[in-house]
């Protein structure tokens, strides 16, 4: 992401905010105050919210494919940039519903949000996911015609797409059991946060920014989840 | 005010004089205790070490393996490493006044060794060099870099190993670390006196292109409050932070070059032929490309791009680039350089167009990085636009054998 990011961290997170904000809008519309549980959403629905919200990242890697494509196809090869990662987020979306719903039922919301904040915390914490999100937008270049142009584009939004499930997403998935709007946004305040820029090496201190967050909304919920009453 | 003076410049002695015993000084510092932060050693690894990932220090991790290359930071971080450098010379030497000299080669092929640094006696000496000038050398293009993009590096985080160099970068910066070899040829190149006065001459071109018309700094607030500390020998705490902003005006932070006595200067030293600005070139459009992944081994031919007419950019216009993208390299270091050639079938003549000068690259590369290499061959369009291209590699030295790969070689036009 280094060729995209910073300068563009800013634009990133003004594109999540308007993308979140329709998000959140049309889920208070269809499902008021349970906007934040997944029972009332379904799976399928989940997994289009998980595509939809991470699209913005996009925006990031979409001015490379374009640069890299002949002027006449810079369209279609946006499209299937966008298809590829758009398909790997709905896969992530779909499977983090799953573990949710089975999670809730085997330890209850607080308990599976909690422990969903301890390994984000843990992954924000790690060199690895540091190293992992300077190079997330690091693109193939696909030859300029032919079939191979197509699959080795589309091939390269599922690479991006899958580099961002692994810089973010534990995040996601502890987002997505958040038992309540207020966690649920807590969390998604703390994902933007770190990509804000900064002084150097920001990247590492926005992860270190987020995961104080993500530790303090697992804990404050389990501590909630304790007191009776 | 300091005056930063060519190492060649008799006028440099006292500089050379005091540069010789602060180095001894740092030297010594680190035989006592290698983390000491003024020290030779740790002054080295806040620029970089040769581990395949780069590691940082148990004690300080901030501070070790952060120069900024293949992104805009790479200039402003080194003026502000020089600048610390420089004060910590000054401290240790006892010389107040002490100003770094800077490395005045005219031109890769004929570059020579200062004297001072050659003398086995001498502080400034470095054993596992293997100084060897080229045969030939691309020409500079950073001169002809209209943005500061296309000079200086692409926007970015801070980064230690980024994704494209700008023009100054690739040449002469990265080909002057392979001629040098040895510790200059890898990420530990501090511990090698030369790298100074290297980066003092990058530093100096910096300044040289900034005064040019049009030849602008990004406004990109990312830019300008970004932020880097060091140790200081000065400052209350023993650091010193420095914003890019603080360190685009020479002045600001009181130096200038023995060409610019405080005001725009006439044609700058050893440097002729600068041309001016072709406009704002980032607006890229690919023209031809290969088909497929390859390597220095291969020819690579690219056919005559086919215009589109209302989209395609009318010939003649703006720039023209040769990318080699996602490059990486298994091993080797920066003298494991490879020179690019392109033949037009227009006319027949192999021009030389650029170097691949792999610093940095190898390590990269093991942590799933690569590098793009943008080669500016506007000099050469009327031979090129339009007709079929064949790009060919030759190393170096006869001894290279790390061989550089890549995703696919590039034709692009800019704005």
């Amino acid at each position: 992401m280094n060729d995209l990011l910073a300068a563009d961290g800013t634009r990133l997170i003004q594109l999540e905010v308007v993308a979140t904000g329709v998000a959140v809008a049309v889920g208070l519309i269809v499902h008021g105050h349970d906007v934040a549980d997944l029972s009332q959403h379904g799976v399928a629905e989940t997994s289009l919210m998980a595509a939809a919200m991470m699209l913005p990242v996009t925006a990031l890697t979409v001015p490379l494919v374009m640069r890299r494509n002949l002027v006449e196809r810079r369209g279609r090869a946006v499209a299937e940039h966008l298809s590829g990662f758009a398909v790997v987020w709905a896969a992530f979306g779909l499977g983090a519903a799953l573990i949710v719903v089975w999670g809730r039922g085997l330890a209850g919301a607080a308990m599976l949000f909690a422990l969903g904040c301890a390994v984000a915390v843990a992954w924000q914490l790690s060199a690895r996911r540091v190293d992992l999100a300077r190079r997330c937008g690091r693109l193939r270049c696909a030859p300029l015609r032919g079939w191979r142009q197509a699959a080795v584009t589309v091939q390269g939004g599922a690479d991006h797409g899958t580099r961002c499930v692994r810089t973010c997403g534990p995040a996601m998935v502890a987002m997505l059991a958040a038992p309540s709007a207020a966690a649920m946004v807590a969390v998604w305040l703390a994902s933007l946060w770190q990509w804000i820029p900064g002084p150097s090496p920001h990247l590492a201190r926005g992860a270190r920014r987020s995961a104080i967050v993500y530790g303090a909304a697992g804990a404050v919920v389990l501590v909630a989840a304790a007191v009776p009453g | 005010m300091h005056t930063r003076r060519a190492v060649s410049d008799p006028a440099a002695a006292q500089d050379l004089a005091a540069y010789a015993a602060g180095v001894a000084e740092m030297q010594a510092r680190s035989q006592a205790d290698p983390l000491d932060p003024l020290g030779w050693e740790y002054q080295s690894l806040i620029h970089g070490n040769t581990s395949n990932p780069p590691t940082r220090g148990a004690h300080t991790p901030t501070d070790f393996s952060m120069c900024q290359h293949g992104v805009w930071f790479f200039l402003p971080w080194h003026r502000m490493y020089l600048v610390q450098f420089e004060r910590i010379i000054a401290a240790a030497s006892g010389y107040a006044d002490f100003a770094l000299p800077y490395w005045d080669y005219d031109s890769l092929v004929g570059i020579t060794m200062p004297p001072a640094f050659d003398d086995p006696t001498s502080a400034l000496y470095d054993s596992t060099r293997n100084f060897r000038p080229p045969n030939a050398a691309p020409p500079p293009a950073w001169q002809q870099a209209p943005t500061f993009r296309r000079f200086g590096g692409p926007p970015g985080p801070a980064v230690h190993l980024g994704q494209e160099a700008g023009q100054l970068e690739l040449n002469p910066h990265n080909f002057v670390h392979g001629i040098v070899g040895g510790n200059m040829a890898s990420f530990q190149s501090p511990l090698d006196p030369l790298f100074w006065i290297h980066h003092c001459n990058i530093d100096r071109l910096w300044d040289v292109w900034a005064r040019e018309p049009h030849h602008d700094h990004p406004v990109d607030p990312a830019f300008g409050n970004t932020a880097f500390s060091f140790p200081d020998p000065i400052e209350p705490g023993g650091r010193r932070t420095l914003t890019v902003a603080e360190v685009l005006d020479t002045t600001a932070i009181d130096y200038v070059y023995d060409d610019r006595p405080g005001e725009p200067g006439p044609t700058p030293h050893s440097i002729v032929g600068m041309a001016g600005g072709r406009g704002d070139d980032d607006e890229l459009q690919v023209l031809s490309s290969s088909d497929s992944p390859g390597g220095v081994r291969d020819s690579v031919q690219l056919a005559a791009p086919e215009p589109v007419p209302g989209l395609t950019a009318t010939p003649g216009s703006g720039s023209l680039f040769l990318a080699l993208e996602n490059v990486g390299i298994e091993s080797g270091d920066a003298s494991s350089m490879w020179h690019v050639y392109v033949t037009s079938n227009r006319s027949g003549t192999r021009h030389l167009v650029g170097t691949i000068s792999p610093f940095g690259l190898a390590q990269a590369t093991a942590t799933g990085g690569r590098d793009s290499y943008l080669f500016d061959v506007t000099e050469i369009t009327e031979d090129i636009e339009g007709a079929d291209l064949d790009i060919s590699f030759e190393p170096v030295y006869d001894d290279v054998t790390a061989e550089p790969f890549w995703d696919r070689v590039a034709l692009y036009r800019g704005g």
